[in-house]
């Protein structure tokens, strides 16, 4: 049985924390990444009974990993 | 010191009132140590502040030289923080450093992962534990499931150590179990 990750969620997030909590790898293309954030966003609606913590620590992630692929996209 | 020197806004008949280089040259400054010294926007702008009154640079000095020494001290004192600091080792708010690592989970971060309010029974605390455990083990990351672990391991602790009683409600490891027991027999 594999060991859980200790603590708890970092105070900032990082990209390696983001590909953890997306389950893919850093250098996963963007389609995966939107995959995985699709696939676990589901799991962890809030309106289904998920926590909207984890849920903002999800789309923050996809935003994190997506956001750096492409070459600074900003809104202004 | 300012006998023989006078204050004039206005060029005598006789001086020049440019510079003579033309354009914008309407700027006229008569300097208190030079009488005939004629400004003019063209000048180079030190040579304007030069000539300001000396107490204007005896107050510049002294701005200079307390922003230094503020500057050394302040210096001075944050070295001596950090010695200090390494000195005592485990200090006040090295907990709250700790949680800021995201390296300890605090009651507070816990009770968000899981979505319970500060009040939440032990019922409510292991249905929720449940419900995201299971649904993250399906379609989920295992860093996830492990913060929900986690998270319900925390406030399990506080409430052990506060004397509320926690037994387990889920069926998540009742499953495991027997899972393994249905493994063993059908070897058997």
């Amino acid at each position: 049985m594999r060991q859980f990750y200790k603590g708890g969620f970092l105070p900032e997030m990082t990209r390696r924390e983001a590909a953890l909590i997306l389950g893919i790898r850093e250098s996963a293309a963007e389609a995966k990444v939107k995959e995985a954030h699709r696939r676990i966003m589901i799991a962890n609606h809030p309106d289904a009974g998920g926590s909207s913590y984890i849920a903002t620590k999800v789309n923050e992630a996809k935003d994190m990993l997506v956001g750096k692929k492409r070459s600074g996209s900003s809104m202004f | 010191m300012w006998q023989g020197m006078r204050a004039r806004s206005a060029p005598m008949p006789d001086e020049p009132t440019t510079c003579g280089k033309g354009g914008l040259c309407h700027t006229y400054i008569t300097l208190h140590h030079t009488e005939s010294f004629v400004a003019c926007s063209h000048n180079n702008l030190s040579q304007v502040f030069l000539c300001w009154s000396s107490a204007a640079r005896i107050l510049a000095n002294l701005a200079v030289a307390g922003a230094t020494v503020l500057f050394r001290a302040a210096t001075q004192a944050y070295r001596q923080a950090l010695v200090n600091a390494q000195k005592s080792g485990v200090t006040a708010d090295s907990v709250g450093a700790a949680a800021r690592l995201g390296k300890q989970l605090t009651r507070q971060e816990a009770e968000q992962i899981l979505g319970i309010e500060a009040g939440a029974t032990w019922e409510e605390i292991s249905k929720k534990y449940e419900h995201l455990y299971k649904k993250n083990e399906e379609a989920g990351s295992f860093y996830l499931q492990s913060k929900v672990y986690r998270a319900k391991e925390r406030i399990e602790q506080d409430l052990q150590a506060e004397g509320v009683p926690t037994p387990d409600l889920t069926d998540i490891h009742t499953q495991q179990q027997q899972q393994q027991q249905g493994a063993t027999g059908k070897d058997a």
